[in-house]
C-alpha cells in the first residue's frame, strides 16, 4: 500500500482531539456569505470594464509585457520564429555564457538550432553538478499570466503516468544566473488563478507547479531590495506573439 | 485541554527583557527604519485594490478552513498518499523532532538545507537534528545571517530586521574569516555562492509548508530568493514540516491568499515564486526528490478550537502585518517577547500553545489600539483575544492574579467612598507637592516611578475639585432639577 508511515494511535489523537473541541465550541460563528463559485474578476486588472473571458489576446501580451517588466524580468516580443531566434541569441551573447542547458522540450530545441555563438549546450540528461555550471538555462513556459507577468512551469511527470507529460524544465530553470522562458501568446491567461485552474484544475497536479515573476529577490538586509538571490538573477521571457 | 511546548520560551522573562530592548539604540534605530519601510510598501500594495472583497474572501476562507479542520485533514491525508507522499502526524513538538529525525537517519542524511519555517523553530528541530549529528543550514538569507551570529530570529518575515547592514558584515566576516563588502548586494552575492554548494551537497531538504490543499493533497510554498525551490529540488529527500491549522479545502482556494499574503507582509503585489508541489517525482528520470513527506504538526493547536473566539487565532496566515504596525514591537523587537511568535500575533498565540504560567505577560504586552486588527487579512480580533486571555490569567491562583484581585478590591473599596476617596486625594496632592520639592523623593513612587521617568508631573492645585466652586455649582444644580 503506498505511501503507509503512520502510527494510528497519533492520527487518532490528534483528530479526536480536534472533535472534541469543535464539540465544546458548539456551534461555528456568524457566517460570512459565501463567495462567488466562479473565479472572481481579477484582483488588479489593468482594464477594469473587461472581465476575464473577454480579454483579447492583443490585450493580454500588452500587459504580461508591462508587468513583466516593472518586476524586474524582461519581455522579449516576437512575432515570427526567426524574431524569436534572434532575441535568444541576443540574450546568450549579452550574458556572455559559454555554458547553456535547456530542458527537452522540442519548440526550445528548435529554436536553439537557429542560435549561432561558440557555447557548450547541455541537455537535461547532464548530471547535477554539469548543470550547476551553466550559466543561462532556456525552458518553456507552460503558462504566461497577464496580471502579474508570471510564468508559469510544470514538471516531475516526464512520462506521464500522472497527467500530461511535463517538460524537463526544473533545474534548467533554477539554476543557472539567466533564466530565459519561451512562451506562446496562446499560453497567455488573464490571471494566476485561471493558469492554476488549467494546468491543474482538471484531472490531476502535476508533481510541481511552480510560478515565476521576475528574477530573485530579498529584502533581509535593513529592508533593502537586492535582486537576485538564489534562484536566477535575470529573468528573460521569449513571447512568440504569432503562436 | 492539551497544550504544546515552544522550543526556548523566554516569555516570563518579558519584563526584564524590555528594559533592554529599550536601552539598545542599535535595535531601535533598526527597527524603526525596517517597520516604516514595510508599512510605506504594504501602503502601497494595497491602494490600488479592492481591500474589503479581498479581505472578506481570505477571511472567510480561513473560517471555512479551521471550522472542520478533522475532515479536511483527512482529505488531505487520502488525496497525498494517493500521489505517494507519506503523511505523518505530530501531537507534540517531541514526536514532530523524532519523526524528521527517523526519516534523517534511515537516509543516514548528514546534511539538511532547510528554508524558513516558524513551526521548526517552535519544535525546536534544529536542536535535535544537531543532537543527532546531522548538520541544519538554514537557507533564506535572514536565517543564514542569524545561524552565523547564532541568534534566534526576531520577526516572522525578516528574521534579521534586528540587525543593521554593519552588523551583518561584522557577522560574515568573522564566519567566513575574511574582509568583506559594505554593500548589501555585495553580501548577498557572498551568501549566494556559499549556499549554493550546501544545496547540491545536501542529502535532505526540510521546508515549512504556506498552505496545505485538501483537495489535491499538495503543498503551496511562497518565497522570493529561490532557496525553497532549490530546498525541495535538489535533496532526494523532502520533508515539510507543517502546522494542522495551515490546510485550506480546495486549489481554488490559493489564489485569494497568495495575493494577499504578499500585500500584507512585504508589499509586493505577489512573490516572486510560488511552488506547489503534489507527491515525490513520477518516474526515476524526473528530477526533484524521490521521497516527499509531511509532517503534521499538533503542538497545542487542537486545544485553541475549544474556544470559538479564540479559534480565531489558527486563521493565521504568518504575513506580519500586525507586527509591522504595533506600537509595542516597534519599540522592542522580538526577541523581548522571548517567543519564537512576536508581536500581536504572538502574544496571543504564545500563552495558547503553551498553556497557562508559561507566557503570562505577554497578552499584557499591548495598549489595546486595535492597529493588529485594523490590518490583519483574515480578521482575527487581535485585541478581543488579548482581554480574553487576560480574564482567563486572572482566574487563575497565580500570585500575579491574587494581587491583581487585591489590588482592584482595594480600588473599589475606595472608589465606593467618598471619604476614602477624599483622604486618598489629599494623600496624592501632598505627594505631588513633596515630589516637586524634593526629586529624590521620587524613589518611593513604586510603580509610578518608571512612568514619571520620561512625563513631567502635575501640579498640583493645592485643594480638591469637590472643594471649589465648580463642583459646589454642579452640586446645586444637581439638587434643583431632583432624581
Amino acid at each position: 500500500m503506498k505511501g503507509v508511515d503512520v502510527v494510528p494511535d497519533d492520527r487518532t489523537r490528534i483528530l479526536d482531539r480536534i472533535r472534541t473541541a469543535r464539540r465544546r465550541a458548539g456551534c461555528p460563528t456568524t457566517a460570512h456569505p459565501e463567495p462567488p463559485a466562479v473565479a472572481a474578476p481579477p484582483i488588479d486588472s489593468l482594464s477594469e470594464s473587461k472581465s476575464a473571458p473577454d480579454r483579447s489576446k492583443s490585450d493580454l501580451i500588452d500587459s504580461f509585457a508591462r508587468q513583466l517588466e516593472s518586476n524586474g524580468g524582461v519581455c522579449h516580443r516576437a512575432t515570427t520564429n526567426a524574431g524569436a531566434v534572434e532575441a535568444i541569441s541576443n540574450i546568450v551573447r549579452s550574458t556572455h555564457a559559454e555554458i547553456l542547458c535547456r530542458s527537452d522540450d522540442p519548440l526550445v530545441i528548435g529554436l536553439l538550432e537557429g542560435v549561432a555563438g561558440s557555447f557548450d549546450l547541455l541537455g537535461p540528461s547532464s548530471t547535477r553538478d554539469e548543470l550547476a555550471e551553466a550559466r543561462l538555462g532556456i525552458t518553456r513556459a507552460q503558462r504566461g499570466v497577464a496580471e502579474y507577468g508570471t510564468i508559469l512551469l510544470a514538471s516531475g511527470d516526464v512520462d506521464g503516468s500522472i497527467g500530461l507529460a511535463t517538460e524537463r524544465n526544473r533545474l534548467a530553470a533554477l539554476l543557472p544566473d539567466t533564466h530565459v522562458a519561451v512562451l506562446v501568446a496562446s499560453d497567455l491567461v488573464s490571471t494566476w488563478d485561471e493558469a492554476l485552474e488549467q494546468v491543474a484544475g482538471r484531472s490531476s497536479v502535476p508533481p510541481t507547479v511552480t510560478f515565476v515573476t521576475g528574477p530573485s529577490r530579498t529584502a533581509d538586509i535593513e529592508l533593502e531590495l537586492v535582486v537576485g538571490v538564489h534562484g536566477p538573477r535575470r529573468q528573460h521571457v521569449v513571447l512568440l506573439e504569432h503562436l | 485541554m492539551t497544550t504544546g511546548e515552544i522550543h526556548h520560551l523566554q516569555a516570563e522573562r518579558f519584563d526584564r527583557l524590555v528594559p533592554e530592548a529599550l536601552a539598545n539604540v542599535e535595535l531601535r534605530g533598526a527597527l524603526a527604519l525596517a517597520t516604516d519601510k514595510i508599512r510605506d510598501r504594504r501602503a502601497a500594495a494595497l491602494a490600488g485594490v479592492d481591500l474589503q472583497s479581498l479581505r472578506s474572501r481570505a477571511t472567510d476562507i480561513r473560517r471555512r478552513s479551521i471550522e472542520r479542520l478533522d475532515e479536511h485533514l483527512e482529505r488531505f491525508e487520502r488525496a497525498a498518499r494517493e500521489r505517494g507522499t507519506r503523511v505523518h502526524w505530530a501531537p507534540d513538538a517531541a514526536a514532530a523532532r523524532r519523526v524528521v529525525l527517523d526519516i534523517a537517519q534511515r537516509h543516514e542524511a548528514r546534511i539538511a538545507v532547510k528554508s524558513k519555517s516558524m513551526v521548526t523553530e517552535e519544535i525546536g528541530l534544529n536542536d535535535g537534528l544537531i543532537d543527532a549529528g546531522i548538520v541544519p543550514i538554514e537557507t533564506d538569507l535572514g536565517e543564514w545571517i542569524l545561524q552565523l551570529a547564532d541568534e534566534p530570529p526576531s520577526h516572522i518575515l525578516v528574521p534579521a530586521i534586528h540587525r543593521r547592514r554593519h552588523e551583518i558584515r561584522a557577522i560574515f566576516a568573522k564566519a567566513l574569516g575574511r574582509e568583506m563588502p559594505e554593500d548589501a548586494e555585495s553580501l548577498t552575492a557572498i551568501a549566494r555562492g556559499e549556499l549554493r554548494s550546501q544545496f547540491l551537497r545536501a542529502d535532505l531538504g526540510i521546508s515549512g509548508g504556506n498552505f496545505l490543499v485538501a483537495e489535491t493533497g499538495s503543498i503551496l510554498l511562497i518565497e522570493n530568493e529561490g532557496n525553497i525551490r532549490l530546498t525541495t529540488s535538489l535533496p532526494r529527500v523532502h520533508i515539510a514540516v507543517v502546522g494542522i491549522e495551515k490546510v485550506v479545502p480546495t486549489l481554488a482556494d490559493l489564489g485569494p491568499l497568495v495575493r494577499v499574503i504578499t500585500r500584507s507582509g512585504t508589499g509586493q503585489a505577489i512573490s516572486c515564486y510560488q511552488t506547489l508541489v503534489t507527491g515525490p517525482k513520477a518516474s526515476p528520470e524526473d528530477e526533484g526528490p524521490d521521497e516527499l513527506h509531511v509532517v503534521l504538526v499538533d503542538n497545542g493547536r487542537s486545544g485553541i478550537l475549544e474556544d470559538a473566539k479564540q479559534s480565531e487565532t489558527l486563521r493565521c496566515i504568518r504575513c506580519s502585518a500586525c507586527l509591522n504596525v504595533c506600537p509595542v514591537y516597534r519599540q522592542i523587537g522580538g526577541h523581548a517577547y522571548g517567543s519564537v511568535y512576536p508581536g500581536p500575533i504572538g502574544a496571543i498565540l504564545t500563552p495558547q500553545i503553551a498553556g497557562p504560567g508559561a507566557a503570562d505577560p505577554l497578552p499584557h504586552a499591548s495598549s489595546l489600539c486595535g492597529a493588529c486588527r485594523e490590518v490583519c487579512p483574515v480578521d482575527i480580533d487581535i485585541p478581543g483575544i488579548l482581554l480574553h486571555l487576560r480574564e482567563r490569567e486572572a482566574e487563575e491562583s497565580t500570585s500575579a492574579a491574587r494581587r491583581a484581585r487585591l489590588g482592584f478590591g482595594i480600588w473599589s473599596r475606595v472608589m465606593r467612598s467618598p471619604r476614602f476617596y477624599g483622604l486618598l486625594g489629599r494623600f496624592a496632592r501632598a505627594s505631588l507637592v513633596l515630589a516637586e520639592r524634593l526629586p529624590a523623593s521620587r524613589r518611593w513612587m513604586g510603580p509610578l516611578r518608571a512612568w514619571s521617568e520620561t512625563r513631567g508631573l502635575p501640579k498640583s492645585e493645592g485643594r480638591s475639585f469637590r472643594s471649589g466652586g465648580t463642583a459646589r455649582r454642579l452640586r446645586n444644580e444637581g439638587g434643583r432639577r431632583g432624581s
